[in-house]
C-alpha cells in the first residue's frame, strides 16, 4: 500500500484501452475514505481514444492525512459512464500529532 | 529550558500519534545549533498505533556549552510526513547536571520543645525527644526507575555550597547523626547510629511510620538488596514518590535550645538498575543475576529555618491515669496521658514494673469511694483517676500545670502494709529530688478472694497520718477500704514534678 505525503500532489498513470477509436472521453480518479464522498480528486481529464491501451496523468494533491484512502476511476463518453474502477490497494496518507518532548 | 551539562547523556520522552494505525515510520530526534545538525537520537522504527505513543529517544548533549533547538523528523514510505522544531531548545552549559530532584518537604509541627521521653528498650530505658512527622517528595528525572534512601538532618547551613564530598555533606552542619553514620558507613560500621533521622530498620519500633519497603527487586524479580536492612523507596521514571516517617528529635538537638534549625534533606545512596547478566557466588554457589545497580549521585536540599526548638512549654497535665489489672495473667499495667498545652498527648504503657511485686499475691482494687466493690478472680478493673479535680494537690493550687511526670517502683517508695500497721515507712523527705512537691498515688488492696468489705476506719487514720501530703489529693486515699488479717497492701507511686 503506498504512503504518500499530505499536501503533496502525486501523479498517477492510469493505462487502459477504450475502443473504438475517436471517442471523446474524460476521466477522473478519485481518493475517497467512505467511498462516497470525493476527499481528493485529479478533476476530469479529457482524452480521445486511440483504441489502443493509452496512458492518462492523474495529478491529485492528497488529503488531509491520518486515514487510508480508496482510490477509484471513473471513465465517461459525455455522459455516459462507460467504466467505474476502484483500485485494488489503497493509499495511506499518514497523519502525525503535534508531539511533546520531555527530558 | 532544560540545562544539561556537556556530553550529558539524555533520554527525551516524545509523546505523539501518528495515523493510521499500522504506519511503519521512522524517527529521529536531534539538535541543531544554526544549520547544523550537532547531535542526533539516530532513527528509530516503529509502527503507529494510532493513538498517542511514548518514544524514548537517548541522545548524548553536544560538548560545547550554547543554545540548541531540537528537530523531529517523521518518515513513512521513505519520504518525510512530518517536521517539528521544539518550542523550546536546550541549554548546554558547565556545571548543570541533571539530579534526582527534591520537590516537597512537610514537617508537622514546626514548633518543637526539649521535651524528654521515656521509651523501654532490651537495654533498659531509653529517651527521645520531641515527636514529629517528616514527609519527603522525590522527583525522578530519569526515564528510568530509581531507588533512594531518605535521610534528614537538623542543623545549620554553614554559608558553603553544598557538596558531598568522600560521602560528607559539607555547606551544612548537622546536629543530628545522620553525616556521622555517613562517615561510619562501611560494611563493618554500616548500622542505624541515629533512630531518630532515618527510614532504615522498619522493625525497630522506634520507626514507626516509615513506609518504605525493605528490599529492591530488580525486573526479573530477583532481590538486587537482599541484606543488610537498609530500606529504600523507589521513585518510578519521570515521576515521583513521597515517604513519611514519624521521628524524635534527638538529644543532641534539644541540648542546643533555644534555637532555629535549618532542615537538611538527602536523597542518599541513589541507584538504578541496569542490564549486565553476571555471576554473584552467594554460599559457595554461583548464580546469574541479570541486573546490576549503578550509584546515582547523592542530592541534598537545606530549608533554612524549618523547624525552632525551645524549651518544653510549662503547662503539661496529668490528664488521665489508668491503672488495669488483670487477676487471670496476674499483672497489671499503667496507662498514663499526658496532654500538654501543645496538644499533644502521649502514652505510655507500661507491664513489668507491677509484675515484679505482684509474685503469688492476689489483689483488689483499692477504689477512691469506699463504697463496697464485688471484684471477682479473673475480673480486670480500671482504676481511673483525674487530677483536674477542683481539689488542691498539697499546696498547689488547682489548674497548676505539671512539668514531667515519672514514676518508679525502687524509688522507696513502695510500701507493704500488712493486717494493721505499715511496714515501711515512705521516704519521702530523702528520696525524693529537689522541687518535688507533691505526688499522686495509685494503691492497690490484696484479695482473699471474697468481696470487698465495707471501709475500715483504724486503717484509714492510720494511712492519712502517714501519708499526710497524699490527704489533699483527690485520690482521696484515705477512704480506701481493706480487709484485715491478710497480708495484701500493695502500692506503686506516680511522681510530680511541678
Amino acid at each position: 500500500m503506498p504512503i504518500l505525503g499530505t499536501n503533496i500532489t502525486y501523479t498517477a498513470q492510469g493505462r487502459f484501452p477504450v475502443t473504438p477509436e475517436g471517442v471523446q472521453c474524460t476521466a477522473e480518479l478519485w481518493l475517497s475514505k467512505d467511498g462516497l464522498s470525493k476527499d481528493a480528486t485529479s478533476g476530469q481529464k479529457v482524452f480521445t481514444s486511440t483504441g489502443q491501451i493509452q496512458t492518462i496523468n492523474f495529478p491529485v494533491t492528497m488529503p488531509v492525512g491520518g486515514y487510508n484512502y480508496r482510490v477509484f476511476l471513473d471513465i465517461y463518453a459525455g455522459a455516459i459512464p462507460l467504466a467505474l474502477f476502484e483500485a485494488t490497494e489503497n493509499v495511506t496518507v499518514p497523519g502525525v500529532g503535534a508531539p511533546t518532548i520531555t527530558w | 529550558m532544560p540545562n544539561f551539562a556537556p556530553s550529558e547523556e539524555k533520554v527525551a520522552r516524545v509523546a505523539l500519534f501518528v495515523k493510521p494505525a499500522g504506519v511503519t515510520c521512522t524517527i529521529e530526534l536531534y539538535l541543531v545549533q544554526g544549520s547544523t545538525k550537532v547531535a542526533s537520537s539516530g532513527q528509530f522504527t516503529f509502527v503507529s498505533t494510532g493513538v498517542t505513543q511514548d518514544i524514548l529517544f537517548p541522545i548524548t548533549m553536544p560538548s560545547a556549552e550554547g543554545d540548541y533547538a531540537v528537530w523531529l523528523d517523521i518518515f513513512a514510505g521513505g519520504f518525510l510526513i512530518a517536521g517539528f522544531v521544539g518550542t523550546e531548545g536546550v541549554v548546554i552549559s558547565v556545571g548543570a547536571v541533571e539530579q534526582i530532584e527534591i520537590i516537597d518537604i512537610t514537617v508537622t509541627p514546626t514548633e518543637l520543645t526539649d521535651t524528654q521521653y521515656e521509651y523501654n528498650t532490651y537495654l533498659g530505658l531509653g529517651f527521645w525527644g520531641d515527636p514529629f512527622t517528616i514527609g519527603i517528595t522525590y522527583k525522578n528525572p530519569f526515564p528510568y526507575s530509581i531507588w533512594v534512601r531518605p535521610d534528614f538532618a537538623f542543623g545549620k547551613l554553614t554559608g558553603e555550597p553544598l557538596e558531598y564530598v568522600d560521602g560528607v555533606l559539607q555547606g551544612f552542619d548537622a546536629k543530628s547523626l545522620i553525616y556521622v553514620r555517613l562517615l561510619l558507613d562501611s560494611p563493618a560500621a554500616q548500622g542505624d547510629y541515629s533512630y531518630t533521622s532515618d527510614w532504615q530498620k522498619l522493625y525497630n519500633e522506634q520507626n514507626a511510620g516509615s513506609n518504605m519497603p525493605q528490599f529492591v527487586y530488580d525486573p526479573d524479580g530477583i532481590a538486587v538488596l537482599a541484606a543488610g536492612g537498609d530500606c529504600w523507596l523507589k521513585v518510578p521514571a519521570l515521576g515521583t514518590a513521597t515517604t513519611v516517617k514519624q521521628a524524635h528529635l534527638g538529644t543532641d538537638i534539644t541540648a542546643a535550645l533555644p534555637d532555629v534549625f535549618d532542615l537538611c534533606v538527602v536523597a542518599n545512596k541513589a541507584f538504578r538498575l541496569v542490564y549486565e547478566p553476571h555471576y554473584r557466588t552467594v554460599g559457595g554457589v554461583q548464580y546469574l543475576i541479570n541486573w546490576k545497580s549503578v550509584a546515582l549521585d547523592p542530592t541534598a536540599v537545606v530549608i533554612p529555618g524549618m523547624v525552632s526548638v525551645g524549651p518544653a512549654p510549662d503547662a503539661v497535665t496529668i490528664d488521665v491515669l489508668e491503672v488495669r489489672i488483670n487477676y487471670t495473667s496476674r499483672s497489671a499495667t499503667v496507662k498514663v496521658a499526658i496532654t500538654n498545652n501543645t496538644e499533644q498527648t502521649l502514652t505510655e504503657t507500661h507491664k513489668f514494673w507491677v509484675r515484679a511485686f505482684y509474685g503469688e499475691r492476689f489483689v483488689r482494687p483499692a477504689l477512691g469511694k469506699s463504697a463496697a466493690v464485688t471484684f471477682q478472680k479473673g475480673d480486670e478493673m480500671v482504676l481511673l483517676y483525674s487530677t483536674t479535680q477542683t481539689r488542691d494537690i498539697g499546696s498547689i493550687p488547682p489548674g497548676t500545670t505539671i512539668k514531667t511526670l515519672s514514676y518508679s517502683d525502687g524509688f522507696g517508695s513502695i510500701i507493704y502494709i500488712n493486717s494493721s500497721s505499715v511496714v515501711s515507712a515512705y521516704p519521702l523527705a530523702t528520696a525524693l529530688p529537689e522541687g518535688l512537691l507533691a505526688y499522686a498515688a495509685v494503691h492497690f488492696g490484696a484479695p482473699d478472694g471474697v468481696p470487698i468489705a465495707d471501709a475500715d476506719a483504724g486503717f484509714k487514720g492510720e494511712l492519712s497520718s502517714l501519708l499526710i501530703p497524699w490527704e489533699a489529693i483527690p485520690f482521696e486515699l484515705q477512704q480506701v477500704v481493706h480487709s484485715p488479717g491478710t497480708d495484701w497492701e500493695w502500692y506503686t507511686d506516680f511522681f510530680v514534678e511541678l
